[in-house]
């Protein structure tokens, strides 16, 4: 076993994009995220999280912790226009790249070693390459599994990169916390340190049995493996995209079913509209609902027949809605569609009465339209803004 | 209470008077099948507040009584029985069941404590038992099986001149015809919409038993069924129908179906059966047709797999290019009970409908119609 996979992670990747393309922001902070009165941080970059502003945060908060900040709201096709380009530096290296989200991924350069060297030298040049063409930095983490190349790169950022030798990985590894360990979250850290277990050193040296005691079979098998520093995944190139969703806070709480209802067909035709251009369908719709004291549920059901139609998913999310929600005032309302399969693989089976060319045939006109004229040229009549214009 | 009771009339009375026991009752009670001796007669009933079944079976009453006991357990214990009389006694709150060597003793729950079962409505005919259960098998493969939409998991019973049986999950539907003896000459046309999976398994029981089927029904003024009850000799059943009515696509049905092809039932279904091996779930079963020739095929070229097969068929038109979801197909086909099967096809090629042929106009009417699925590769 090598220092062969590679995990890149950009640095506070859409301030970044926005310091690059605007030079005078650089070295002021720059938070990226939704400023209606109840949006969050998307993105900092390192001159604000100084002022202890980082992501998650409530934008009021970080207002507060950092006034000087420069403000944006995000501009997606521009993240993803960067992220396509870096992704492509990415496979310029090596055909073995696994995107994690637009801003990190997993690289596995064993094979790429003869063309341009050590893992080592082919991190640095990606470093390089992506600092000189985009003007932002990124850190990377080099070992022999993906689990200790992700930690490696946590620890060295930002703008860092560091190697984790075969042989240094068990050093590395034991004496951090074992929070740091993939699956342990608070409740398993709290059940762990029952046990009299803090480090990751800790729970290598425990047996099995004992550890299968204290947090069920499954989880203590990965937990083992993790803190000897082995992860027999590899670099998985076809990704599966297992679900696709949108929300949407609300800047107050609302209660009005209409604009409930017209929020969640907005929703659900960005689903839709995804999903189509992604080339997926799938059979299980859910809805996220946040109600005004913050409790969140979701609720789910499952379609006869896999579908990307905005129209069938809005018909599922509105009875989920309406069943779930007894008119109560809402925060937060989301629309996801799991279970994704590809499109060429199923059928779809359109109902008895329906007519040949049905709501999806005009979803995807509307798709086409949009491709070529803008987001706004076709949307359905409920979602027209008088106050903005529309007609 | 003690009373004999010949093995094979226990075993019968406990397998129907336990058959809708339910697994989680909502109260104890209701896990409980109610025993009663009374004349020469003993009585086994179940109650699951959506269905009661009762059955009577003679038996040799030394004192008359009544006792509610675990259902479950009398199933499974009546099941283990050697093949000898059944001495079924109660005693200071306890059942004793003796059967050859073998005693058993269980609990007993107060009798009260079960409700009350609604009563048998009033009779409106009766009904080939073979016969209903083949129409209710023909039709109840095409209900829905979604609980969140109970009206598509019904099979709806018009009860006219004939009773008409109808079940769609959307995608499909199924309608029968089946005639009846009217307890009245002039037909109620009252309408019951139940269960698929109770009025299947129903129908199986009693078609076992044979001869015919008295239907009874409570209707109310729009001739809503509230409660419908069948029986056949000593069982009988009362269930609460779903509320609702199926969507109204019959009309789909009389529509114009001007492309005829048939082929052997048994033949095609072989086929299905075959290429489907190589098709994934929601994959598409398609079907080509040109003279005398059919293609069945499933799976994608050039993709994971592929298969086909082809065979002779009564067609001979231009090229005909069918393509279905290979489960609808089967089912269909499963319940054609005639060795050559019709599909007649609209002129869009957007709806089939499959019948039996010679099965118009016989004692039980058959039709099934599927919507296909768009044609790509």
């Amino acid at each position: 076993m090598t220092s062969g996979i590679l995990h890149v992670d950009m640095d506070a990747f859409f301030a970044s994009c926005e310091v690059a393309r605007r030079p005078e922001l650089r070295g002021r902070p720059v938070i990226v995220g939704g400023l209606g009165a109840r949006g969050v941080v998307s993105a900092a970059n390192y001159p604000a999280r100084a002022y202890g502003v980082h992501s998650a945060l409530p934008m009021a908060m970080a207002r507060r912790r950092c006034p000087r900040g420069v403000f944006l709201s995000p501009d997606f096709t521009e993240y993803k226009r960067v992220s396509d380009s870096v992704m492509a530096i990415f496979r310029d290296v090596t055909p073995l790249v696994e995107p994690l989200s637009v801003d990190e991924a997993f690289l596995d350069v064993r094979g790429a070693r003869r063309l341009f060297g050590e893992p080592r030298e082919i991190a640095e040049g990606i470093r390089e390459r992506i600092f000189a063409e985009h003007d932002i930095t990124c850190t990377v983490g080099v070992a022999p599994t993906k689990f200790m190349a992700k930690l490696a790169s946590t620890k060295a950022k930002p703008d860092g990169l560091l190697v984790i030798e075969p042989d240094g990985v068990l050093a590395f590894l034991h004496p951090l916390p074992v929070s740091d360990l993939w699956g342990v979250g608070e409740k398993t850290a709290s059940s762990l340190a029952r046990l009299g277990l803090h480090t990751v050193g800790d729970v290598a040296a425990l047996p099995v049995a004992r550890l299968r005691a204290a947090v069920g079979q499954a989880a203590a098998l990965h937990l083992h493996e993790l803190a000897s520093g082995r992860d027999p995944r590899t670099v998985n190139v076809t990704r599966e995209e297992k679900s696709v969703g949108a929300e949407t806070t609300f800047d107050t709480d609302v209660s009005d079913p209409d604009v409930l209802r017209r929020a969640l067909l907005e929703l659900s035709n960005k689903v839709g509209s995804r999903a189509r251009r992604a080339g997926y369908v799938g059979r299980t719709v859910t809805v996220k609902i946040r109600f005004d004291d913050f409790r969140t549920i979701t609720r789910s059901r499952t379609l006869h027949t896999p579908t990307d139609v905005a129209r069938e998913l809005f018909t599922l999310a509105n009875a989920l809605l309406t069943e779930h929600s007894g008119g109560a005032a809402l925060r937060l309302i989301g629309v996801r569609l799991e279970g994704l399969v590809e499109t060429g693989r199923v059928a779809r089976q359109p109902a008895l009465g329906e007519r040949e060319h049905g709501w999806r045939d005009a979803e995807q006109t509307v798709d086409s339209l949009r491709e070529r004229f803008g987001a706004k040229v076709v949307r359905p009549a409920s979602l027209l803004d008088p106050a903005a214009g529309d007609h | 209470m003690k009373a004999l009771i010949g093995h094979e009339a226990f075993t019968e009375a406990v397998r129907w008077g336990t058959r809708n026991v339910p697994t989680r009752p909502t109260v104890p009670s209701l896990a409980c099948a109610l025993v009663e001796a009374s004349g020469d007669r003993l009585s086994v009933s179940c109650f699951d507040y959506e269905t009661s079944s009762r059955i009577s079976v003679a038996a040799l009453v030394g004192e008359a009584g009544v006792a509610l006991v675990p259902g479950r357990l009398l199933a499974d214990i009546a099941r283990a029985l050697p093949a000898e009389d059944v001495e079924f006694t109660v005693d200071g709150g306890r059942v004793g069941l003796v059967c050859g060597d073998v005693r058993f003793h269980l609990p007993t729950m107060p009798v009260e404590d079960f409700p009350t079962p609604p009563a048998m409505p009033e009779t409106v005919g009766t009904a080939d038992a073979t016969a209903l259960s083949r129409a209710v098998a023909q039709t109840s493969v095409a209900a829905g099986r979604d609980d969140t939409l109970p009206v598509l998991t019904g099979v709806e019973l018009a009860l006219g001149e004939r009773i008409g049986l109808a079940a769609t999950d959307r995608y499909r539907m199924a309608v029968a015809e089946v005639d009846w003896h009217p307890a009245d000459a002039k037909a109620p046309g009252a309408k019951a919409l139940i269960p698929a999976k109770t009025l299947a398994a129903l129908a199986k029981s009693l078609s076992s038993v044979g001869g015919d089927v008295t239907i009874a029904a409570s209707t109310d003024e729009d001739g809503d069924v509230g409660l419908i009850g069948f029986s056949a000799g000593d069982r009988s059943t009362v269930s609460r129908v779903l509320d609702g009515r199926l969507p109204d696509l019959r009309a789909l049905i009389a529509l114009e179906y001007p492309t005829t092809l048939k082929v052997d039932t048994a033949a095609l279904a072989l086929a299905v059966r075959r290429v489907s091996l190589v098709g994934e779930r929601n994959s598409r079963l398609r079907l080509f047709a040109e003279g005398d020739h059919l293609t069945v095929e499933s799976g994608s070229h050039g993709g994971a797999a592929d298969g086909s097969q082809t065979l002779g068929c009564e067609y001979g038109g231009e090229l005909l290019r069918l393509a279905f979801n290979p489960l609808y197909v089967a089912d269909a086909l499963a319940t054609v009970d005639t060795p050559t099967t019709v599909f007649a096809i609209d002129a869009e090629g957007i709806r089939v409908l499959l019948t039996g042929e010679d099965a118009e106009g016989g004692e039980v009417e058959f039709r099934q119609l599927l919507r296909t699925l768009r044609w790509e590769g």
